[in-house]
């Protein structure tokens, strides 16, 4: 197996103040996560909304740079590197983000977009009609602006956008999030197109855990900013581990009470847990390997 | 709210510190060395030069004359006058004063003047009286200061309706306390008229916009829905809102207002301390710029600081916390 | 640009025409040479004070003149300055006269104007002031002063205001501190104090385009704090846009990013901006050259057109048409204040 990318016990606090600036106000979006992103093996990020999930994918794009812990890319400590240095793994991991209403730039057109993205930078000049029509855009979307399209269209320039720098590996946050179930089916299929044609591999976030399961290979469970559980999909599918996977898989079965951010002690699932024992109170539980190449962090395993 | 007033004290200092720094260079780089031409002076005497020559360290460095200049200022004195041969604080205090008062004077008439005419706008938003009103406004906000300062001096010469110039026309010793302060007003009400017409523009249109705003909102439809008297829901609930955000113009609007009045003063011959800077720049009496300067700065972050409390205070949400 | 016209259009036709209105204005001001019936400094010693002149069609007779006619005037009363129309000769209104040649900004000469009178009398549409030159003329060549300082004076802070704002917001930290404290110390001072405080910074005596760039530079010097400090706010809110972070993870560098991705984005703000703090500069010019301390005779400024009425009751009592000079001021600032009102509102993201 050939690795890409990897990232070893991130943190990240965000402090967020009140309107005055008096009051502050401590969001741990991100607790000692380390993840291994290996090629040709897509690995999803599944969590609910706030787990820490676009965070994540900033920081391994050093977007955002951790508070600790460090990202390698083909074993190159990425966080110890000036953001001049990146270009390189720039151009080779792409980033699609959640919302195409608010990722491309107003004032730029379609083809500025893109021209800005490629690499080498130096093309022929049908390059961006190509890709464009790769992603299954007209090639006339060149002088197009963001508000001229569609929802769907926009996310297909932010596709465009990804692979123009001919990358390895490209994150996709929610690429779907904000789309309609019929343009989301379409734009899965792109992606999974792609996937096969350009050779990509992906790390793939959503919160619906039964598109990763089809997509990826390995899956990443995150709630509250830490890794729960991290298996192959099968084992996921099949045999669920960890509480918080098993209420993602049938949610009406049991209602998950919502609790109030708050920097408390103990398991970060405590309150949605059925299971809760009396050490879950008092310290959150290690990341451990419970069958091979199946990860859980919980104490119902210890 | 004490944490809050301590922690804007607190950022003042440095600020404060900024600014005398930034006066004491500006009048550090004017041309010419100002303690030769004093000493060539024959008006001054040799001891006044003597005691500022030790206390603000004329013939030392450039920093040293800094801080001793910061100390005296502490002290609250700001050296001598060249053209008037007197204390700059004696002079400034008087000036302050007139400005002070034409301040507060003219402040006071625009809000009562632009308060209850925003809200009748914005209650009957969109007839023909608002419209008449807010174009009524535009002129205000448009109006040079001086260009309607001249007008009503252009005005009071050919009427002689009030008087003009100076701030009394008794001299008499024995006049009564309550006739000199008749005849203050009367001199204050030109330069105070000028400048509320110029202000009560800006201050009508932010009241109407917070007015409607605070109109709209679903608590005051929650009212009308509770059958809250029509009065009762502009007033109590409605006005009381939107006069909030108000209190942060009022601090900002110490700024243009000086800036306002120093130009009325200078054309209405109000001796405030617009006109005393004037006069300063022309004779080019340096420690009195330096002073005025100084105070103004002081007296718009003193408004900024008083905004900045007044809104505290009336937000339950500051207060309380 | 044309589509933000027709949405100006839509908004608010008044707004509309205010745009035109300033067009013409500042073309008129440029044009001033040929549009003015007399140079500035063009005197008519024995014609101070003169009231604005009357102009005729019916003669002293009663007959009808299709061409417009002036009388010229002699002095009625020396001490009192009034005048009395000379009824036995008409001086009809003349267009394109040839008179003595003008340069139109050092490269172009003419010698034709679009109108005037035959000499002794003068067509004087708004009077003429103490030394008897036409006030109607020193307007038109002193709008060419105050607009041209306000644009530049506008331009020049914008510009400082638009690098140090975007450096400050964009990076953050140090940078981002120190900058925005200098902003923050600038503008404790009522900008008034700054003024002429930076003014006694130089000697006063100085010459006519010593005296226009020095009151550029002092006007932009105070104007640019409060343009940066709202710049930066704005920066710092579009810096956190996902379009940002995705150009930042193109491998752009810090330039082009501030600069084809954060700079364009505050396009809509600035150009509000700049249109309603151009009367700022305005009124900034007129005042220091109302006190004496800017524009020099015998340049026209439209504030020292005003000067020799400050503490002088009489004057201003005999020649009220001095004024107009305010007024002028005052229909400029009114439109750009309309304009403005209008350009944020049409401008703003939430009217689309
Ligand atoms: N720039 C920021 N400043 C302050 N807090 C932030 C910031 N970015 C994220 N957070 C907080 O960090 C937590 C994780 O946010 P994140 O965006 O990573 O969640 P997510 O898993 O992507 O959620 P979603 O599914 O809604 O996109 C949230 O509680 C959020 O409020
Ligand atoms: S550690 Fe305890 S609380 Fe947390 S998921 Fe496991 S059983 Fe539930
Ligand atoms: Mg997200």
């Amino acid at each position: 197996m050939e690795e890409i990318l990897r990232c070893e016990k991130i943190s990240k606090v965000f402090v967020v103040k009140d309107f005055l600036g008096i009051n502050k106000r401590k969001v741990k979006a991100l607790q000692d996560v380390s993840i291994t992103l290996n090629k040709r093996i897509d690995l999803g990020i599944v969590g609910e909304s706030g787990s820490g999930k676009t965070t994540l994918a900033k920081v391994l794009l050093l977007l955002v740079r951790p508070d600790s812990g460090s990202v390698y890319y083909r074993n190159t400590d990425l966080t110890s590197l000036p953001d001049s240095k990146l270009r390189f793994f720039r151009n080779n991991v792409r980033i699609i983000f959640q919302n195409p209403y608010k990722s491309l730039n107003p004032r730029l057109s379609v083809e500025k977009t893109i021209k800005e993205a490629l690499f080498p930078k130096k093309t022929d000049p049908g390059m961006i009609e190509e890709i464009l029509i790769q992603t299954g855009l007209p090639a006339d979307y060149k002088h197009k602006y963001p508000h001229q399209m569609s929802g769907g269209e926009r996310q297909r320039v932010a596709i465009a956008r990804a692979i123009a720098g001919s990358p390895e590996c490209i994150i996709a946050d929610e690429p779907t999030g904000n789309l309609d179930a019929t343009t989301e089916v379409h734009i899965l299929k792109l992606l999974d197109g792609l996937k096969k044609t350009l050779g990509l591999t992906f790390l793939f976030i959503t919160h619906n855990l039964k598109i990763v399961v089809s997509f990826c290979e390995t899956i990443v469970i995150m709630y509250r900013g830490c890794i729960v559980e991290q298996a192959s999909a099968t084992q996921i599918l099949k045999y669920p581990l960890h509480p918080y996977t098993r209420v993602l898989w049938n949610q009406s079965s049991f209602i998950n009470p919502v609790e109030e951010y708050k920097d408390r002690e103990g398991c970060v699932f405590l309150f949605g847990c059925p299971y809760r024992k009396k050490i879950c109170f008092n310290l959150q539980p290690e990341l451990k390997e419970k069958e091979k190449q199946h990860m859980v962090s919980c104490f119902l395993y210890e | 709210m004490k944490r809050l007033i301590i922690k804007r004290l607190l950022q003042l200092i440095p600020m404060l510190i900024g600014m005398s720094f930034v006066s004491f260079i500006i009048i550090q780089s004017s041309p010419g060395d100002y303690f030769a031409q004093m000493k060539m002076n024959p008006e001054i005497s040799p001891e006044t030069i003597e005691s500022m020559r030790t206390s603000f360290g004329l013939d030392r460095p450039i920093l040293v004359q800094y801080f001793l200049w910061l100390k005296n200022m502490c002290k609250l004195d700001f050296g001598v006058s060249f053209a008037y041969h007197i204390p700059v604080k004696t002079l400034i205090k008087f000036r302050l004063k007139n400005t002070i008062c034409l301040a507060i004077f003219s402040l006071f008439m625009s809000w009562i003047i632009a308060v209850p005419l925003a809200v009748i706008a914005g209650y009957k938003e969109g007839t023909f009286f608002d419209k008449l009103l807010s174009m009524c406004a535009y002129f205000s906000i448009s109006l040079p200061s001086f260009f309607v300062a001249l007008l009503f001096v252009y005005f009071i010469s050919k009427t002689n309706l009030l008087p003009i110039g100076g701030t009394r026309s008794i001299f008499e010793v024995d006049a009564s306390t309550i006739m000199v302060f008749k005849d203050y007003m009367k001199h204050l009400l030109v330069p105070g008229l000028v400048l509320c017409l110029v202000n009560v523009g800006g201050l009508f249109r932010l009241m109407k916009n917070n007015f409607i705003e605070t109109f709209n909102t679903p608590f005051i439809l929650a009212a009308w829905a509770r059958g809250v008297s029509r009065n009762s829901v502009i007033f109590k609930h409605t006005l009381r809102n939107a006069l909030n955000p108000m209190f942060t113009i009022l601090g900002m609007e110490i700024g243009s207002l000086l800036n306002g009045a120093a130009l009325t003063e200078i054309i209405c011959g109000w001796p405030g301390m617009g006109s005393l800077v004037l006069e300063a720049v022309l004779s080019h009496d340096l420690y009195l710029v330096m002073g005025s300067l100084v105070i103004s700065g002081f007296l718009l972050v003193l408004g900024n600081l008083i905004g900045d409390i007044l809104i505290a205070f009336f937000d339950p949400r500051i207060r309380i916390s | 640009m044309r589509k933000l016209l027709h949405r100006l259009k839509n908004h608010s036709r008044l707004a509309y025409f205010s745009l035109w209105f300033l067009l013409v204005f500042y073309f008129a001001s440029f044009f001033a040479d040929i549009l003015a019936p007399y140079h500035f400094d063009h005197q008519f010693r024995n014609k101070p004070y003169h009231p604005p002149t009357k102009i005729h069609f019916f003669d002293s007779r009663g007959h009808f003149h299709i061409r417009p006619f002036v009388y010229n005037t002699v002095v009625d009363d020396p001490v009192f300055k009034t005048y009395r129309e000379d009824h036995s000769k008409i001086y009809p209104l003349k267009f394109f006269v040839r008179g003595k040649e003008r340069k139109i900004f050092f490269f172009f000469k003419t010698d034709r104007y679009l109108f005037g009178v035959d000499q002794p009398a003068g067509i004087f549409l708004f009077g003429t002031d103490n030394y008897g030159r036409d006030i109607f003329s020193r307007l038109l060549y002193g709008g060419r002063i105050s607009l041209s300082i306000s644009l530049i004076g506008v331009f020049i802070s914008f510009s400082l205001g638009m690098i140090t704002g975007g450096i400050a917001g964009y990076f953050g930290g140090i940078i981002d501190q120190t900058l925005m404290r200098l902003v923050e110390i600038l503008m404790v001072f009522p900008s008034f104090y700054l003024m002429l405080s930076l003014r006694a910074m130089f000697p006063l005596n100085l010459s006519s385009i010593q005296v226009y760039l020095l009151i550029v530079l002092i006007l932009s010097l105070i104007g640019w704090a409060g343009l940066a400090r709202i710049i930066r706010g704005m920066v710092l809110s579009i810096k956190e846009e996902d379009y940002i972070l995705a150009a930042k993870s193109l491998g752009l560098s810090h330039w082009k990013i501030l600069l084809f991705h954060i700079f364009p984005n505050t396009f809509s703000y600035s150009i509000t901006a700049i249109t309603i703090s151009v009367p700022g500069y305005i009124i900034g010019e007129a005042a220091l050259s109302l006190l004496g301390l800017g524009i020099q005779e015998p340049y026209p400024s439209w504030g020292n057109i005003l000067s020799s009425t400050i503490g002088n009751l009489r004057v201003l009592g005999d020649a009220p048409w001095l004024l107009l000079a305010g007024i002028f001021i005052f229909v400029v600032l009114i439109n750009f204040n309309l304009l403005g009102d209008a350009l944020r509102n049409v401008l703003d993201p939430k009217n689309w």
